[in-house]
């Protein structure tokens, strides 16, 4: 399971603070919390959405039933802004603000990633679909 | 009239032997007084280095000697070194440095968390994990290192809030009285605070409780704001008086 850090026990975590230098701090740490999140459940994509409807792939962060709290889509729309703007996500599609691709790997990253398996399974100079390179 | 000669000789020539004889008598009273001086100076310090290991590792000792020091008016942290003769004669000078830099470490390092004021165990814990398991660390080291630290001129102060919590400030802004009230009072519920509580258990005012908290909150960076509680509507959370796992 996900370890949880404690910040997320905090009741005032889940709301966008006043003060520039306290929301600094704590944009790191929801960044941080979000980025580490999508590497180990490999979520690619976060919506405004995941903050407006419960159900989906996000729960477990952007929710703490125990303290009944959860973050409102105002501040994700925010975070995610932040993220875009630190170059950790791009709006995809393009031209709107409401879904997010997140960089918990970077491109070139991924390209690394590709050409090792590439490289591993002797199938360099060959042409896949995309579909023989996704996990069945 | 002749000179030095008949009573009134008499009476000045036992004037100064007297003189003579009394200064004679502080010399010896301040040669002895001074021979013991140095005595007692040398028998500490030999205790002191004969059990250096002892002060520097055993945190009981350590407070031990401490007390004894005081206790015959000596005071460890004077002298014109840094750290005063104790870190001289111990080579303590060292430990004490490494300390004062590990608690500006912590301080540093959560001030945008908590707006620059600590509670003493969250401070003495976190210093403590920075050393290692059997660090023995105890809350009077971190006290007289801050005391080492004060010519730095950055505020580093130990705060009473009452209560028998202490806080450790590390801004130079001071707090003043009625944020320390504020402190005080959300150590007692484990970190938040409303105007509620100011007003029914300190008898304040409403706009003198909300002009405190907002200060704490937009201007000094000392609290956290949580709006969505079912209660209260807006409470004010104080990290330096939230207990931290990490």
């Amino acid at each position: 399971g996900f370890l949880l850090p404690s910040i997320h026990s905090a009741p005032p975590f889940f709301t966008e603070q006043p003060n520039p230098s306290t929301q600094a701090h704590l944009t790191e740490q929801w960044i941080r919390l979000i980025l580490t999140y999508a590497r180990h459940k490999r979520l690619f994509v976060l919506r405004v959405e995941d903050a407006e409807v419960p159900g989906g792939d996000w729960d477990e962060i952007l929710r703490n039933e125990r303290i009944n709290r959860r973050i409102l889509p105002s501040y994700l729309s925010s975070l995610m802004a932040d993220m875009v703007a630190k170059n950790l996500t791009v709006y995809e599609p393009p031209k709107q603000t409401r879904a997010v691709i997140l960089y918990w790997r970077l491109p070139e990253e991924w390209a690394d990633v590709l050409h090792s398996w590439a490289t591993a399974t002797g199938q360099l100079n060959t042409i896949l679909t995309f579909y023989e390179i996704s996990p069945s | 009239m002749h000179r030095g000669v008949g009573l009134a000789a008499f009476d000045r020539q036992v004037s100064q032997r007297f003189a003579e004889l009394s200064s004679e008598v502080s010399k010896t009273q301040v040669d002895h007084l001074q021979s013991q001086l140095t005595q007692f100076q040398t028998a500490l310090f030999h205790f002191a280095t004969t059990h250096r290991d002892s002060i520097r590792s055993d945190p009981a000792f350590r407070h031990a000697f401490q007390k004894m020091c005081l206790s015959i008016g000596v005071d460890p942290l004077a002298g014109p070194r840094k750290g005063g003769w104790l870190a001289e004669m111990l080579g303590m000078g060292d430990w004490q440095y490494e300390l004062g830099v590990q608690i500006v470490d912590v301080c540093v390092s959560t001030r945008e968390r908590n707006g620059g004021v600590i509670e003493m165990g969250e401070l003495v814990r976190m210093v403590s994990n920075l050393r290692g398991v059997k660090s023995g660390i105890t809350e009077e080291d971190v006290i007289r290192s801050i005391k080492t630290l004060q010519p730095l001129g950055a505020g580093y102060e130990v705060l009473d809030v009452g209560g028998g919590k202490k806080m450790v400030r590390s801004v130079v802004k001071e707090l003043d009285a009625d944020q320390a009230v504020v402190l005080a009072e959300a150590q007692v519920e484990g970190g938040w605070i409303v105007e509620a509580i100011l007003e029914n258990r300190r008898g304040w005012t409403r706009d003198r409780a909300r002009a405190a908290l907002e200060n704490m909150l937009l201007r000094d960076g000392l609290c956290w704001l949580d709006s969505q509680d079912e209660r209260y509507g807006k409470v004010y959370w104080v990290p330096s008086a939230m207990r931290w796992d990490e």
